[in-house]
């Protein structure tokens, strides 16, 4: 097990470095120059062009790549254009907050979802199974964006309940943004969650149960939710994943001060350092989440453990 | 099932309950900004959003009264000698930095000539040619000639007084602000807000509200909705459409301003069928200013017809032909003599607002045979495709604190791959713009600047569309707000009154 | 041969009859049907100089009435009619980007899968990589990077699209490689890119087309999520998310700027899901 691991963890490392040569060839094919961004309409072309040879931008795009993936290989990211801080730095004073929204979209969604999915699964075809299933197809044809603004329009405006703009540092100011951002997975678990349980509702070992007099209770709850828990888990992994690429525009809604809006900014401002240094910690975060999911796999259902040895 | 909603009931009235709570006295200001700013370095930008930052946390020789006119701030006063070469300016004593230290000349001296290296300032730092620490309280400017442009300058952010003692030590005023004014930093959360504490030994006073707490929302509407909510004090550039919902609630206030900056569909006089002035003509003529207006900025703004912003001294609507009239459009077109369909206008926009403007004007043109196409492009591509002078068209706007200072960024041809993004290039133009900043008296200055704006009307370099309103809002608490026409305001001097 | 043709025939109605079974995904089908005609007929409907682009400022911002069912915008233009003509932008850049992303990534997903080795380890090393970043960051990026025209934007959606393709073909065809009726054409000596093509592809299709329904529903999304970050289409032409984005000033005072065109992307998401499951289940009911 460990070897697998530390085989997938090595695996990760030509991925990450082919993602930041495709990333350095999008922004340096990009129109507009750091440079000029960073001195703004009043510098000549001369400090401009000075600036570029300074930043070390009139070298070729290969040389500039090698010498960022130097720097790289020796935990620098670099330097943002913009503010002249660090990348590390700028990124890690808003990642906990990402990962925070994140985590709490997570959170909401699995505990909405898995009660959802159980009891429509456990009543098929009765009102709350076509209702809750209705709301789970609507939740993952809903736009992200579109959603916030209507909890925002319901919730902050009119009600007054929640802040309209995301507070890092209170639950009150964590509840709209990550009900955004949770309505999406949650309604996918939901979904896997009840076909799951339905497949398993039907095995024999729940009939024996049955059979044997266990109340219809203790079936559900302790032998039929945990086998139903495997799809439910992977998708739980893959939709962590989903969060954080989700997390991008809702940040936007929500002025949420997190890596994504970060990222973005980055991008519309050249910032090449910055829009790197994010999209590999997106990544990583994505790769070690998959690795994870395939990680609990194994210890949920022992017939995949064996595989890996 | 029933549980279920139980439980989802018992969790909103929590909610409810919560926002009830907390009222307490007043002593924290939060203010809601549209930008971040990427640093707090005074020299290091040339945008309002960082400037207003600047002015909190720093003081220059000079500010800017509320008539726009140039008063000593940390200077007590100043002295033009006999030649109009040579400034004298007596510092006030014993102003404090936020580190404790006290304001010298030398802190002058220091600053000013650290800012002459920069280049996003560089139209700041050009007036002066040296400065010198001529007493402990005494700094003396030398300039190239009488320029009374120099006031103004060192009312701007790029002039303002830093400790040289940090300076030299290479202290990061970047993340960091450390100077005279009003507010002392404490903390910048990245993202989300920068936090500002009172200075107590402030020379004007101790502002009333003892800290203060700066908010980045891009989102203009969610500015207003916070405001509305209770989450913030104050709103920097409110989305017009959402005025006169602030106008009808009694517990907030709108604040508009009649700002100074001139927005323009900006016209490449180097590109094309625009070389030709009955082009740029017709194309003026073609524009409805009004619907522009209404559209844009939702009926809040003045229409503007000069190719120069109206409201200081100098400016005329002489020499102007751009009244909303599209026979008159037609028959300009007719004196160029070629296909209007072949004319290539390709407008670009960097915000919301400006692509509103944009499709009125695509309208507009396409009534005239002209086919204008709108380009969406983010700030960095826009910078570099306009500054070389590869554009046809965009929509833009310029503030400057003085007629000569925008004559000079924006018509003078030493400013053509800078601002001058017409790239009008007249040596008569730039002739007059030179003479009326050596001009001694006022009205001297006046007489060329009618001059030189009747002559640079007549080209029609670009087009005027109109000179917007800067719209604040607070809430109806905050008193003894007041902002300069160039956005500008003076937090420390604001009070509370419930 | 006739055999297979016969037997896919009798496929294919099987799977009608099974779909039709299912009231969801016909009421998708159906209503994925009416957004197509209505796309397509948009210009009978309405004159897109007049009703579409054509600005009128005496009835901005009107709410919804008998004369604009959906009201105004900001420009005075009728909101339906542009929620309409919106659909052509929305679908056609969807249509477009998932089907090259389809055709491409099956291309290579289909040798990967065939030939497996070098080949395959190859193309599985770049698909791990575009797998790595997630396709809403990857769109975004191309997007800014490269311009907003409708061309980068079918491009860089089509272009993140693929790995999924890629992976979902190399899977059915390695699991075809080995089966009889293959092993058969190749003992006949057929050529490889006929076994591909008449042997192994049309039993691949049917997970293919499940995904290409569920990633026009995706892609519909991402395009608006785009455009909401002011990254889509160019003006005047109407989209689903630039509308949506442009309501945003108006929200407080005309929410039904915000609401209705929510809503159309929903409801086409909506059928284009459940007509996804529909399908999903019906050409294989094993996994209902």
């Amino acid at each position: 097990m460990l070897k697998y691991i530390g085989k997938r963890l090595l695996a990760m490392i030509p991925v990450i470095l082919g993602v930041t040569l495709i990333v350095y060839l999008i922004m340096s094919l990009a129109p507009g120059d750091p440079a000029r961004t960073i001195l703004g309409e009043q510098a000549t072309e001369e400090q401009v062009a000075q600036l570029r040879s300074e930043m070390g931008l009139d070298q070729p795009i290969i040389v500039q790549y090698f010498r960022y993936i130097w720097n790289l290989l020796h935990g620098d990211l670099g330097r943002s254009y913009q503010s002249r801080i660090d990348v590390s730095t700028e990124i890690f004073s808003r990642f906990p907050n990402t990962i925070k929204l994140a985590l709490t979209a997570s959170l909401f969604s699995v505990i909405l979802a898995l009660p959802l999915g159980i009891i429509a699964a456990v009543r098929q075809n009765t009102f709350f199974d076509s209702f809750s299933m209705f709301v789970a197809i609507i939740g993952i044809s809903c736009p992200t964006f579109w959603f916030g603004l209507i909890l925002i329009l319901v919730f902050a405006v009119n009600l007054k309940w929640f802040p309209v703009s995301g507070q890092v540092d209170n639950f009150k100011g964590m509840v709209l943004p990550a009900l955004t951002l949770a309505f999406n997975s949650m309604a996918s678990m939901a979904r896997v969650t009840r076909s799951s349980m339905l497949e398993v509702i039907r095995q024999d070992y729940i009939r024996t149960a049955r059979a044997k007099g266990v109340s219809n209770r203790n079936v559900i709850l302790r032998h039929a939710v945990p086998n139903a828990m495997i799809p439910t888990v992977t998708v739980i992994g893959l939709r962590i994943g989903g969060l954080l690429a989700g997390a991008v525009i809702c940040e936007t809604v929500f002025s949420w001060p997190g890596i994504g809006r970060l990222l973005v900014q980055s991008i519309q401002s050249r910032n090449t350092p910055v829009v790197l240094g994010c999209i590999i910690i997106f990544s990583i975060c994505f790769s070690l989440v998959n690795l994870i999911v395939d990680i609990l796999y194994a210890f949920i259902d022992p017939r995949i453990k064996s595989q890996y040895q | 099932m029933k549980k279920l909603l139980g439980l989802l009931l018992a969790v909103t009235m929590l909610f409810g309950m919560a926002s009830l709570a907390a009222a307490e006295a007043k002593d924290t200001l939060v203010v809601a900004a549209p930008d971040e700013s990427a640093n707090l370095s005074t020299t290091g930008h040339d945008a309002l959003q960082t400037a207003y930052l600047n002015v909190l946390s720093y003081n220059g020789l000079m500010k800017l009264d509320y008539s726009m006119n140039p008063v000593p701030d940390l200077a007590e006063s100043y002295e033009v000698s006999e030649d109009g070469c040579t400034w004298t300016f007596k510092l006030r004593e014993g102003v404090k930095f936020h580190d404790g230290t006290e304001c010298t000349a030398e802190d002058v001296v220091a600053s000013m000539i650290a800012a002459q290296s920069e280049p996003n300032v560089a139209n700041f730092t050009k007036d002066y040619t040296k400065v010198e620490a001529t007493d402990k309280y005494v700094v003396t400017i030398t300039t190239d000639g009488y320029n009374s442009n120099l006031l103004y300058s060192l009312a701007n952010h790029a002039n303002f007084v830093l400790p040289k003692a940090l300076l030299e030590s290479g202290h990061d005023f970047n993340a960091e602000p450390v100077g005279t004014g009003a507010y002392k930093f404490v903390k910048w959360n990245h993202g989300d807000s920068i936090e500002f504490v009172a200075n107590e030994d402030y020379y004007g006073g101790a502002p009333a509200f003892k800290n203060l707490i700066w908010r980045f929302i891009p989102e203009g509407t969610t500015r207003s909705l916070e405001l509305e909510g209770g989450g913030v004090d104050f709103v920097i550039d409110v989305d017009a459409a959402n005025m006169a919902g602030i106008e009808a609630n009694d517990a907030l206030k709108m604040i508009v301003v009649d700002s100074i900056s001139l927005q323009f569909l900006n016209l490449n006089d180097t590109k094309g069928a625009l070389q030709d002035i009955n082009v740029r003509k017709a194309i003026n003529c073609a524009i409805n200013k009004q619907a522009v207006v209404q559209i844009a900025e939702n009926g809040h703004a003045m229409v503007a017809y000069a190719q120069a912003p109206i409201g200081f001294s100098g400016a005329t609507d002489e020499g102007c032909d751009t009244e909303y009239n599209v026979d008159k459009a037609k028959e300009y077109l007719a004196a160029w003599g070629g296909d209007p369909a072949t004319i290539e206008l390709s407008i670009i926009c960097s915000n919301d607002a400006k692509v509103r403007a944009a499709q009125v004007i695509q309208s507009n043109l396409a009534d005239i045979g002209i086919n204008a196409q709108i380009e969406r492009m983010d700030l960095a591509t826009y910078l570099d495709v306009t500054a070389a002078g590869d554009h046809t068209a965009f929509i833009g706007g310029y503030t400057a604190s003085s007629m000569v200072q925008y004559l000079m960024m924006n018509f003078h041809s030493s400013a053509i791959g800078a601002a001058n993004k017409s790239r009008l290039n007249m040596p008569e133009v730039d002739a007059l713009i030179e003479k009326a900043a050596a001009a001694r008296t006022t009205e001297e200055m006046t007489e060329i600047l009618l001059q030189v704006n009747t002559l640079i009307n007549e080209q029609a370099p670009q087009v005027s569309l109109y000179q917007n309103q800067k719209l604040y809002a607070s809430k109806a608490g905050v008193e003894n707000v007041n902002v300069l026409p160039n956005g500008y305001f003076y937090v420390s001097e604001w009070t509370w009154a419930e | 041969m006739e055999k297979t043709e016969f037997k896919q025939r009798s496929m294919l109605v099987e799977t009608w009859k099974r779909l039709q079974k299912n009231k969801g995904a016909m009421i998708g089908l159906a209503i994925v049907l009416i957004l197509f005609l209505l796309a397509i007929f948009a210009g009978v409907i309405y004159d897109y100089q007049e009703d579409v682009i054509k600005q009128d400022y005496n009835e901005l911002l009107q709410g919804p009435s008998a004369k604009h069912w959906f009201g105004t915008d900001e420009l005075g233009r009728d909101l339906l009619a542009r929620i309409i003509y919106g659909s052509r932008a929305s679908l056609f850049i969807s249509f477009a980007a998932v089907a090259l992303a389809a055709v491409i990534g099956c291309f290579f997903g289909a040798i990967s899968g065939y030939f497996g080795g070098k080949v395959d380890s190859v193309i599985m090393r770049l698909t791990d990589i575009l797998l790595a970043i997630p396709e809403t960051l990857f769109a975004i990026t191309l997007v800014a990077a490269l311009g907003t025209s409708t061309f980068t934007l079918i491009i860089a959606l089509a272009i993140s699209n693929i790995p999924i393709y890629c992976r979902l073909l190399r899977g059915s065809v390695m699991t075809q490689r080995g089966s009889e009726h293959v092993e058969a054409a190749k003992a006949i000596g057929a050529r490889t890119s006929t076994i591909i093509m008449q042997h192994i592809l049309p039993n691949c299709l049917a997970p293919v087309l499940v995904q290409f329904t569920l990633s026009i529903a995706t892609t519909i999304l991402t395009i608006s999520g785009l455009s909401f970050l002011g990254l889509g289409v160019s003006p005047p032409t109407p989209e689903w998310g630039s509308l949506l984005s442009s309501s945003r000033s108006y929200m407080r005072e005309h929410t039904y700027l915000t609401i209705f065109p929510g809503l159309a992307i929903m409801v086409t998401i909506l059928s284009l899901n459940l007509l996804g499951d529909g399908l999903r289940d019906a050409l294989d009911p094993r996994l209902r």
